[in-house]
């Protein structure tokens, strides 16, 4: 069975260099660090100190190239971080449990903030699979032992992203501990949830970055392919989106929710939406939302009934996006001229 | 069947050809030397031969089976060392081999394959540290995994030193006399000449000569250098050399004359002693015609 060979191969030269590491950090810090942050202090102190806490390991994840000591320039931040929170926030720590931060602020900030991280973890871990070893010569040992062409390619994918999923996975099911023991109506089946809709979402970008890997000649195209890519998918959807119902009121038109439907990063936040416990308008959902408060009680400003906004399409979307991202580097990877 | 059939090939990328018509068929248990300058298509040839790159037109069977059908078969018949291939910096050598072997399903001991590429003491350093030597011994040691039928070497000694190339000889040896196919790429003759049993020259993509070695030494070759060096060269001298029977070309050199005749007993006497009566000779030397000058003599541009 080749594509076993082929993964254990490439799992094994990935968590000896720094990209492992690298994701792991990132990855916990935007589960189970935050999600501890919070439980013991007000967000403007989570705040402060989360900042502190992403510059140290943005600084060891830049100047750090052994996966051992980014690991523990991590733990050490992470360490520092937490002993921080605890000196800046002691009077807080003993209030009743109604002061307790709630259910909704941790799936609104972990799913916020694994909105943002889980594209660049996962871009990080899939960008250099083959151009990597194109570069470095070992593709002559990738395709000249005898592996398919497919054997290669599914045994990469599934390398890159077991390197994003097993982090993620474990830093939510933490994260739901600590959720379900000291947050309001705190719920770890929520937690779980999250995580649930996050896997499809971390293998839509680990499939976009193995694909420019593919399609690329050189690091550098493949990096310009990444980043136009991840720039179109969110910042020029919205801004096409936008620039159509420029000068309109709302009622907004069917389709211009369709549109918001079906880029993956408005997918994502809708799936994450529906593990909050008041079903609140995201602020990071695509279109504006539906309600507003005025004087203290909602008021329906537009009633766009349409099945575009429902999680059941969000979650086809989601996975659409998760089978066909990767599909384009296949039959790249299985016709191109790889020597 | 032949080991390997080549058939029309032709590869161009865009609006360079890298490979023309080329034709060619190695025997089973045949060590085949694939000589030409750097750029004449070798590696083009053996990109197609595995399925790494698509023709143009034309195509290659390894032991009957179409490369591009049958990719994965063929390829786990042979055992590859390919310009430019670069190691996992990461793992081990012995990993190396143990990929390998894992990927053929094949049953041999990493570490014994190590040690015939006298590697055995760094078995456990990662590959990202080896010299390119060591580097191009793994690579042969993993090569020679599940003891292919084919074996493709593209430019392997690049990187060995000497001790290297002489074990890489005796490792193209011992495959050959397991019976194995052996298909030798390089663009230093002294390398193919010690080892192969027919060669083929390739220039600009197309095949130039082909045959066995001994029979194109004699055939392009069967030329000999002769170096007089005598007191004073002068033009009568010259010119009567110059008109004797089996010498091609004369050249001087101050007080040397370089001469490029017939290769027999006959000539050279010929010419010595026409040197001797002048009584100005003081010294002379012959050089044997070798492969290098097949080589050149095939590959050289004309002017």
């Amino acid at each position: 069975m080749t594509v076993e060979d082929v993964l254990r191969r490439d799992l094994t030269s990935v968590y000896r260099s720094r990209t492992g590491a690298a994701v792991a950090a990132i990855t916990a810090l935007s589960t189970v660090v935050i999600i501890g942050l919070i439980g013991i202090a007000p967000s403007s102190v989570v705040g402060l100190v989360g900042g502190l806490l992403i510059v140290g390991i943005l600084l060891a994840l830049v100047f750090l190239g052994d996966p051992k000591l980014i690991a523990i320039t991590a733990v050490l931040f992470t360490g520092f971080a937490i002993g921080l929170v605890l000196v800046l926030s002691w009077p807080l720590l003993f209030q009743p449990l109604a002061f307790r931060p709630s259910m909704d602020t941790a799936v609104v900030g972990v799913g916020s903030l694994l909105s943002l991280t889980i594209p660049v973890v996962a871009l990080l871990s899939s960008y250099a699979t083959i151009i990597g070893e194109r570069n470095s010569g070992s593709i002559r040992f990738l395709v000249g032992l005898p592996n398919s062409r497919s054997d290669a390619f599914v045994g990469k994918f599934i390398s890159r992203s077991l390197v994003v999923v097993i982090p993620l996975v474990l830093g939510l099911l933490l994260a739901g501990i600590i959720v379900e023991l000291t947050y309001q109506s705190g719920s770890f089946l929520s937690m779980l949830g999250l995580a649930a809709v996050s896997i499809p979402y971390a293998l839509v970008f680990v499939g976009l970055g193995l694909t420019a890997s593919t399609y690329g000649n050189s690091i550098y195209q493949v990096v310009a392919i990444v980043v136009a890519a991840l720039a179109t998918l969110r910042i020029g959807w919205t801004a096409i989106r936008f620039l159509l119902v420029w000068d309109t009121n709302p009622p907004h038109p069917e389709w211009f929710y369709w549109i918001a439907s079906l880029n993956p990063f408005n997918a994502y936040i809708t799936l994450t939406s529906q593990f909050t416990t008041t079903n609140a308008h995201h602020p990071l959902l695509g279109y504006p939302s539906d309600r507003i408060f005025v004087d203290g009680t909602v008021q329906i400003i537009s009633n766009t009934e349409t099945i575009a906004k429902t999680p059941a399409v969000a979650a086809v979307v989601l996975l659409g996006w998760m089978v066909i991202t990767p599909l384009f580097g296949y039959f790249q990877f299985k016709k191109a001229d790889l020597l | 069947m032949p080991a390997i059939e080549i058939n029309d090939l032709t590869k161009r990328y865009g609006s360079v050809t890298a490979v023309e018509e080329l034709s060619l068929s190695v025997e089973r248990g045949e060590v085949f030397g694939f000589l030409g300058p750097n750029g004449a298509g070798k590696t083009t040839t053996i990109n197609v031969m595995l399925d790494f790159t698509s023709p143009t037109s034309g195509g290659v069977r390894l032991f009957g089976e179409d490369v591009h059908e049958n990719s994965v078969s063929v390829r786990q018949r042979s055992g590859l060392l390919l310009e430019g291939y670069g190691v996992y910096p990461r793992l081990s050598a012995r990993e190396h081999v143990e990929h390998a072997i894992a990927t053929k399903d094949a049953a041999d001991d990493p570490d014994e394959l190590l040690d015939r590429v006298a590697l055995g003491d760094a078995a456990d350093r990662r590959a990202g540290t080896f010299s390119k030597g060591m580097a191009q011994r793994l690579a042969i040691a993993m090569a020679i995994v599940g003891e292919p039928d084919l074996l493709v070497f593209d430019e392997p000694t690049t990187g060995l030193d000497p001790n290297g190339a002489r074990l890489l000889r005796d490792i193209v040896r011992a495959q050959a006399d397991r019976g194995a196919t052996v298909f030798f790429s390089s663009h230093i003759l002294s390398q193919v000449e010690a080892v192969a049993d027919r060669i083929g020259i390739l220039r600009s993509g197309r095949l130039e000569t082909v045959g066995p070695i001994d029979e194109l030494e004699s055939e392009l070759g069967g030329r000999t250098r002769l170096e007089l060096q005598l007191e004073q060269v002068t033009d009568e001298l010259l010119e009567t050399i110059r008109a004797l029977a089996g010498v091609s070309a004369v050249r001087t050199e101050n007080n040397r004359i370089k001469i490029k005749c017939r290769d027999d007993a006959e000539t050279k006497l010929r010419v010595l002693n026409t040197a001797a009566e002048t009584s100005q000779l003081v010294d002379f030397a012959t050089n044997d015609s070798q492969l290098d000058d097949v080589f050149s003599a095939v590959t050289e541009v004309s002017p």
